[in-house]
């Protein structure tokens, strides 16, 4: 099954762009990052077939390509908008039905450091298990349990306490 | 409410653009252009390899360039003036990469020689893109970097290894932002995402190339030794670089006001720095600076003060909403000097000058006094 890339890749689309635009602020740059690592997915796809779980492998590629673009960001900030200070600003263009609690839990996950959001859309966007979310960030499992214990003692007192945080 | 993972995804939209068979076709693209270009790779090794052959006075490794007629440095590219060379290349981007280049270097990285770059045609882009590259001394190392172009997201550097074994995959890239200040050996890496030194073409061949020719070594590093882990250790010079951007930040951050306030924010800023860099004397600059402008040099401590000239200083430079004072990388400042034994050969500089107004001066409109360019 895994040896055909479309069976794994095309079910990741829709988390994939989800995770990636939470994670770098820009739901337009997420689906840009999305489809490049599909495409380098593809590209390497001995590779990434032979991970212990392709579909984390794959996140970890998209992360990549976020992170590659903060540092070109970060390079050009003369040139830019400063990102020092910078808060995720994903356009939240859900449903009309999204709640304003629901709402206000989306930005209270965007206004996170990146790390936070970074595990964050792992482990509740993109479903990943906390050692394929260590796979997706190249950490320790350890550190996932870590960042996303933190990540979800900052979300509260947004008027989140509705929430049952499934950590 | 449902948990978070419910709550997320109701703040989803339902539809993506993203199109499998597109990122097929993308595959397919970088597959063919890895092709072509592996042979272009192994190409810049070679150059590197020999060039640092003849600055190490033939004692260093010569390899063997396989192509004779292959002549890497007809005349495409063309050395930045330090002074001007703002108003030459595209921007925005283009205008981050020598940024980049010039003064974000950390971990104890510095310029070994001028900047290039090349015109680059592209179907990608309107316009040519530019491809920089410039010599660069690490720890340890010496390399060539050069930036791919705005179109190709990456940066990478070649290094100048003396091991003939050093692979294409080995590249060594460094961290040149705010969020990476570690040199890494990325890897074989680069297919996901970290760096596409894979993507070099002919354009980035030529540009390397030039930067070696004229790569200007700091004594003891004519023949720089190949990635290592000690090579990107941080050891005082990469301390100082960094802590060095810090109050810059800071500064920028609280520049509300210009005049003598700024300024003695800037210098009790600078007190948080490493011991080893102190406020220079902006004396000699002071006439370049534009109405309301300030700032401070800050030099690194144990320069003699003989080396410290403020000849070197090109002009000043409006970036964002700072200026910075543009230093003549052969000027005496980036020379090593004569010194205590054992010290340190200065490596960095940078000048942050807040002001209110920067938003309003045009880069392009505005002129150096320039007097040590040859422009």
């Amino acid at each position: 099954m895994e040896d055909h890339p479309e069976v794994v890749l095309n079910p990741l689309r829709r988390p994939l762009v989800a995770a990636l635009a939470l994670y770098v602020g820009d739901r337009g740059v997420g689906e840009e990052l999305a489809q490049d690592a599909l495409a380098r997915a593809l590209v390497n796809w001995p590779r990434v077939a032979a991970a212990a779980n392709p579909g984390a492998y794959v996140y970890r590629i998209g992360f990549n390509l976020a992170r590659s673009r903060f540092r070109r960001l970060a390079a050009e900030r003369h040139a830019h908008v400063r990102l020092a200070g910078r808060r995720a600003t994903v356009a939240v263009d859900g449903p009309e039905t999204a709640s304003p609690t629901a709402l206000a839990v989306r930005q209270a996950v965007e206004a996170l450091p990146p790390r936070y959001r970074q595990v964050v859309a792992c482990r509740f966007l993109a479903d990943l298990s906390v050692a394929d979310t260590a796979l997706a960030m190249r950490c320790a499992e350890g550190t996932v349990k870590s960042l996303t214990a933190k990540a979800l003692a900052q979300l509260p007192g947004a008027g989140l306490e509705e929430l049952v945080l499934d950590g | 409410m449902g948990d978070l993972r419910e709550v997320l995804w109701a703040t989803e939209p339902k539809d993506v653009d993203v199109d499998l068979a597109a990122a097929r076709a993308s595959a397919d693209a970088i597959i063919r252009r890895r092709r072509l270009t592996q042979v272009a790779v192994s190409v810049v090794m070679v150059v590197a390899v020999v060039t640092v052959g003849l600055i190490a006075g033939g004692s260093g490794p010569v390899a063997v360039v396989d192509d004779p007629s292959l002549d890497l440095l007809d005349g495409s590219c063309e050395q930045v003036d330090a002074a001007v060379r703002r108003g030459r290349v595209d921007v925005p981007l283009g205008l981050g990469i020598q940024d980049a280049i010039e003064q974000g270097l950390v971990d104890g990285w510095s310029l070994a020689g001028p900047v290039w770059q090349l015109p680059h045609d592209s179907r990608h882009s309107e316009g040519p893109v530019w491809f920089t590259a410039a010599p660069l001394t690490g720890p340890g190392t010496a390399a060539i970097a050069v930036w791919v172009g705005p179109d190709r997201d990456a940066t990478w550097a070649a290094p100048l290894g003396a091991d003939p074994a050093l692979r294409p995959e080995q590249t060594y890239l460094f961290a040149i932002d705010d969020l990476a200040r570690r040199a890494a050996v990325w890897g074989a890496d680069d297919e996901l995402g970290y760096g596409d030194a894979g993507l070099a073409d002919g354009a980035h061949v030529r540009v390397a190339a030039c930067a070696a020719s004229t790569a200007n070594w700091p004594a003891g590093r004519g023949r720089p030794v190949a990635p290592s882990p000690a090579a990107t250790s941080t050891t005082t010079g990469p301390d100082t670089a960094v802590e060095l951007r810090r109050p810059e930040i800071r500064v920028l951050a609280a520049s509300a006001a210009y005049g003598n306030s700024a300024q003695n924010r800037i210098v009790r800023d600078t007190e948080s720095l490493a011991s080893a860099w102190q406020v220079g004397d902006i004396a000699g600059t002071a006439p370049t600076l534009p109405d309301g402008f300030v700032g401070v040099v800050l030099i690194p401590a144990d320069m003699p003060s003989t080396c410290r000239s403020t000849e070197d200083v090109l002009g000043v430079d409006i970036v964002g909403n700072a200026a910075v004072v543009l230093l003549d990388p052969d000027g005496e400042f980036l020379r090593p000097c004569p010194g205590p034994p054992g010290a340190a050969a200065p490596t960095a500089f940078a000048i942050a000058i807040p002001v209110d107004r920067a938003s309003d001066i045009n880069t392009a409109d505005y002129r150096f006094d320039d007097e040590s360019s040859g422009e």
